[in-house]
């Protein structure tokens, strides 16, 4: 409760504020200092300021076949004597009705798919008018049905994605988009740098409109070759958008998981998910552009950062080198989710597996492994690792008691391993065996978190 | 056979609705003052895909049809307005829809511009916080505009993403969430409305492990223009949830909140927004639209200098872990923009150039930091008989040593178009690239693509034509990743003969493609190629 009354109190101080400084117009740095004004204008409930200078409204949308220009005015001084309103380009002019208050209202019956360039002026009981030219709107209606507008608006943004043109494809979106236009305009570029070759195809599910919007559910397919990895991959699903109309037709308002755009970013552009029946596998890019399919539900923990700690396998193991030549020791083997040491000659057998090397014994990688040094400590208290992307490649690295090592295996997977202890000595080859004793973790759903 | 088990009240209420729908359309068509619509698209795909990897194209080989189905129509009944919608899909293509049969649409509005009925497909879009999703139920709205009185409405269905879902069809089988909403809103004045919605939702039983929610959301918006050209709009809301996380565990109920106030400021040449968020981390609203554990500013100001010079500038800032509840830390993001375009460049009639830059810094105080960089110019312009449209982009991605990459988009594309005689041409060049370099895996990573196509139009007889033909190509530095390429070609012909034109927008169409895979491991090959006709009525 004590939240929600700062909340109101805030939003009290912000209109005080703004009402305060209301005459300076802060908004336009003080040029505006109109003796007739508009205080707001509607066209049939879309706010004309909003969007470009264009407006389609559909023909179902329309109550009575009607569209409406209301909106109040206000002058500065004296009264308003009369408010006319124009939809042919200033052509011909009509009264609209009109009160004290400087409310008023114009009604007419447009023709489908025929445009309407509207303007408004107020005139004053002195003879002054607004700024007529900054009412201007070009107003179409389409005879074209709900669905095919849709279409329509997703087709384009489709084009556009397939294209990896953002600028184009960021047009289709709402600037009230609801997981915020900046996020998702940084998520499709992100995109467009993990795809390569984007096809989507869809058919409409379920469809319902009202005078400000529209609500679509759709089935999908896609497949997009990673630009990281050169993988094909292909998943299909079901999702929804809700679109407001605007300028130039719908604009996407929200979308939900599996996102059709904007995957990189999934947890900031998604604003909910639609379940899916089959738990079939969808796709997702995590942080580092790197694409992959997974089971819905894992997607889903994926997406929204869950950390999946009951899966993570866990235990420790021994590995031992009995000589100096030939190289003969234990590997341990974590990639297949198979945790295993076992005994080889060299470290292709397992992940890992240590050496007596001069002048410092090392613990060696499979080639394809890459990791990254995360310190000495408690390997329980590591609950995420770094993205794989800055880890090293080489195949080697010296062996340091309680030093910890997150692995990026060669199957996308990550890994932990802390050297809990090792009876290797600096600066002698081995002469007897010697052995390291490992604590590892496993995480195989793919994610860092542990 | 499908296990379809239909609960009683619904198949009531969608064996009326047919029956209403079906009456209505039988009078629409004999009233004089009814209008009755009929569209429908018919479409037959034949695919065909072959190579060792065919398993990776996303299309269904053989022949396959797909028709979508709308019927809508309007008219009056003694004082009632109605309009109705029908709709549905056919198709044997399960990439399509794993249904043969689904109704698309299925919606009837009756007002007497008082009293509003709608049942069916239901959207009634509240608020973010509280309801902005579709139904399948009943909906009442009333509201007098004559006597200004409050705007009172009242919804109650199902939240299901398609009709199939209704009957329980184990293929669409979705989660079973029953919601019921009131709103009542106000005009006090010409400068201030206020709204007040109760949205109560309920799932009925665990799916796909999902867990059950009963969610309950109080909410309260207004909007106030004190001048002309400023707009202050608030929203608040609070929701007691009760979840339950799996079969057999026990409730948990939680409490959260959501705030928002924001300002329009819109005048002369010049448009400012500003919204302040803060969202709590147990807030959860499963029919709005809202990201819980945020609390975000933003702010955008778009300026037109003059007829030629347009400025548009952005700040966005938020940031998660309100409660210090997650052990990843609290990442603070501010992605700052600014982007200027520019008119009559050079002083050249058609020339135009959007520069822009955008800063994304995301500051987690566990560990990580992260800076992107992103910057974007477009010029346009005509050459001769040439139209040109290149972009250039430059994009840095900084994990402060634990990555580091920068990327170069490079495109460039020429159209033109001549007449000549009954013929338009519309001959088009595109040259692109995107290069990916890893400073610290020191790889690089390129992808070309090139393609050229040629429109051809016949206005008189209402035929237009595209066709093209091109390459895309990816080459991976580092070791183990394929190199790919796609050669592709496709064509459309789009043909509106006269018997369909009076139809009303009535169209044949023919469109094949055809895309040839090749990887470096050659066992990944495939080739695809799809060829569809249709025709499309409108009456």
């Amino acid at each position: 409760m004590k939240n929600i009354k700062i909340y109101i109190i805030a939003a009290l101080i912000m209109t005080f504020m703004l009402s305060a400084s209301a005459e300076a117009k802060w908004w336009i740095f003080g040029q505006s200092n109109e003796e007739v004004s508009i205080n707001y204008l509607y066209i049939n409930k879309v706010a004309s300021e909003e969007g470009g200078p264009k407006l389609v409204i559909y023909k179902e949308s329309l109550s009575d076949g009607m569209i409406t220009v209301n909106g109040k005015a206000s002058v500065r001084k004296g009264k308003i004597g009369g408010v006319r309103v124009t939809t042919d380009n200033k052509e011909k002019w009509e009264d609209a009705k009109f009160s004290d208050n400087g409310a008023f209202e114009y009604l007419f019956r447009p023709e489908t798919g025929k445009s309407y360039v509207i303007y408004v002026e107020i005139m004053d009981t002195a003879g002054k008018t607004n700024d007529i030219e900054s009412t201007r709107k070009e107003v179409t209606v389409s005879d074209e049905s709900v669905q095919s507008l849709i279409k329509e608006a997703l087709d384009r943004m489709i084009e556009a994605y397939r294209n990896e043109n953002a600028g184009l494809f960021m047009s289709y979106v709402s600037e009230e988009f609801a997981g915020d236009a900046v996020n998702l305009d940084r998520a499709i570029r992100k995109d467009f740098s993990a795809f390569d070759n984007i096809d989507i195809r869809y058919t409409i599910n379920n469809i319902a409109s009202n005078d400000k919007g529209v609500f679509v559910s759709l089935n999908f397919n896609r497949t997009v070759i990673s630009s990281r990895s050169g993988q094909t991959f292909t998943d299909k699903g079901i999702t929804e958008f809700v679109f407001r109309n605007g300028e130039e037709g719908p604009k996407v308002y929200s979308m939900k998981n599996p996102l059709i755009f904007g995957l990189s970013d999934a947890a900031e552009v998604a604003t909910g998910t639609v379940m899916n029946a089959a738990n079939e596998s969808i796709l997702v890019v995590d942080e580092s552009g790197n694409a992959s399919t997974m089971p819905f539900d894992e997607a889903i923990a994926f997406i929204n950062g869950e950390e999946t700690g009951g899966e993570v396998e866990s235990g420790s193991a021994t590995l031992t080198q009995r000589g100096i030549a030939p190289v003969d020791f234990d590997t341990l083997t974590v990639s297949t989710g198979d945790i295993q040491a076992e005994a080889g000659l060299n470290p292709v057998v397992g992940d890992i597996g240590p050496k007596c090397a001069f002048p410092n014994p090392l613990i060696l990688f499979r080639s394809g492994v890459k990791w990254s040094d995360l310190g000495s400590g408690s390997i329980d208290s590591i609950t995420e690792v770094p993205d794989q992307s800055g880890y090293s490649s080489a195949g080697h690295t010296t062996i340091v008691e309680d030093e910890i090592y997150a692995l990026y295996l060669s199957d996308g997977k990550y890994a932990l391993i802390r050297i809990s202890s090792s009876t290797f000595l600096d600066g002698i080859l081995c002469t007897t065996p010697s052995s390291i004793v490992l604590e590892y973790k496993y995480q195989p759903d793919g994610s860092r978190h542990f | 056979m499908e296990d379809i088990k239909l609960p009683r009240s619904t198949s009531l209420l969608c064996s009326l609705l047919l029956l209403v729908l079906i009456s209505f359309s039988g009078v629409s068509i004999s009233s004089a003052e009814s209008e009755l619509h009929l569209s429908d698209e018919l479409s037959l795909t034949h695919n065909d895909i072959t190579g060792p990897g065919s398993l990776s194209s996303s299309l269904t080989e053989g022949t396959h049809y797909l028709n979508v189905l709308g019927i809508n129509g309007n008219g009056t009944v003694s004082r009632f307005d109605y309009t109705f919608n029908i709709g549905s899909k056919a198709t044997d293509d399960p990439r399509n829809d794993v249904k043969n049969i689904s109704l698309t649409n299925l919606n009837l509005k009756l007002t007497d511009k008082v009293n509003t009925v709608n049942i069916g497909d239901t959207f009634e879009s509240f608020s973010q916080y509280s309801l902005s999703s579709a139904l399948k139920g009943v909906s009442y709205r009333f509201y007098n505009k004559e006597a200004n009185s409050p705007e009172v409405i009242i919804v109650y269905g199902a939240a299901h993403p398609r009709w199939d879902s209704m009957w329980r069809d184990i293929d669409t089988m979705s989660l079973e969430r029953q919601a019921g909403a009131a709103r009542i809103k106000y005009g006090f004045n010409d400068e201030l409305d206020a709204g007040i919605s109760l949205l109560k939702s309920e799932d009925d039983k665990i799916f796909m492990g999902s867990p059950l929610y009963d969610n309950l959301i109080y909410e309260i918006d207004a909007e106030y223009r004190p001048i002309a050209g400023l707009t202050v709009n608030a929203e608040a809301a609070i929701n007691e949830t009760s979840e339950i996380p799996s079969a057999g565990a026990a409730d948990i109920s939680s409490h959260g909140s959501a705030f928002k106030i924001g300002a329009v400021g819109d005048g002369g040449p010049s448009r400012v927004t500003l919204e302040y968020e803060r969202v709590s981390p147990e807030f959860i609203t499963l029919l709005g639209s809202a990201t819980a554990d945020r609390e975000k500013f933003k702010a955008n100001w778009r300026y037109k200098y003059d007829k030629n010079i347009s400025i548009k500038t952005g700040f966005l800032w938020y940031r998660d872990n309100l409660k210090g509840q997650k052990t990843s830390g609290r990442t603070d993001h501010y992605k700052p923009e600014i982007g200027v375009t520019v008119k009559k460049v050079f002083d050249r009639q058609y020339a135009a150039a959007d520069i822009g830059y955008k800063l994304d810094i995301s500051e987690n105080n566990n560990n990580t930091t992260k800076v992107d960089n992103i910057l974007d110019l477009n010029y346009r312009d005509r050459f001769g008989i040439f139209d040109s449209d290149t972009n250039l982009g430059y994009t840095s991605y900084d994990g402060k040593g634990t990555s580091e990459s920068e990327e170069f988009t490079y495109n460039t594309s020429l159209n033109s178009r001549h007449t000549s005689g009954r013929f338009i041409f519309k001959p088009a060049v595109y040259l692109g690239g995107w290069t990916s370099n890893d400073e610290l895996d020191d790889t690089s990573d390129v992808i070309y693509e090139y393609s050229a196509g040629l429109g051809v139009d016949i206005p008189d007889m209402k035929i237009t034509s595209n066709i093209k033909v091109g390459q895309n190509k990816l080459d991976k530095d580092s070791a183990g990743a394929d190199d790919s390429s796609k050669i592709f070609a496709n064509m459309s012909i789009y043909y509106r003969p006269g018997l369909l034109s009076r139809l009303n927008q009535g169209m044949l169409y023919l469109r094949a493609y055809v895309n040839d895979f090749n990887y470096t491991t050659g066992t990944k090959d495939f080739r695809e190629s799809s060829i569809t006709t249709g025709i499309n009525i409108q009456i």
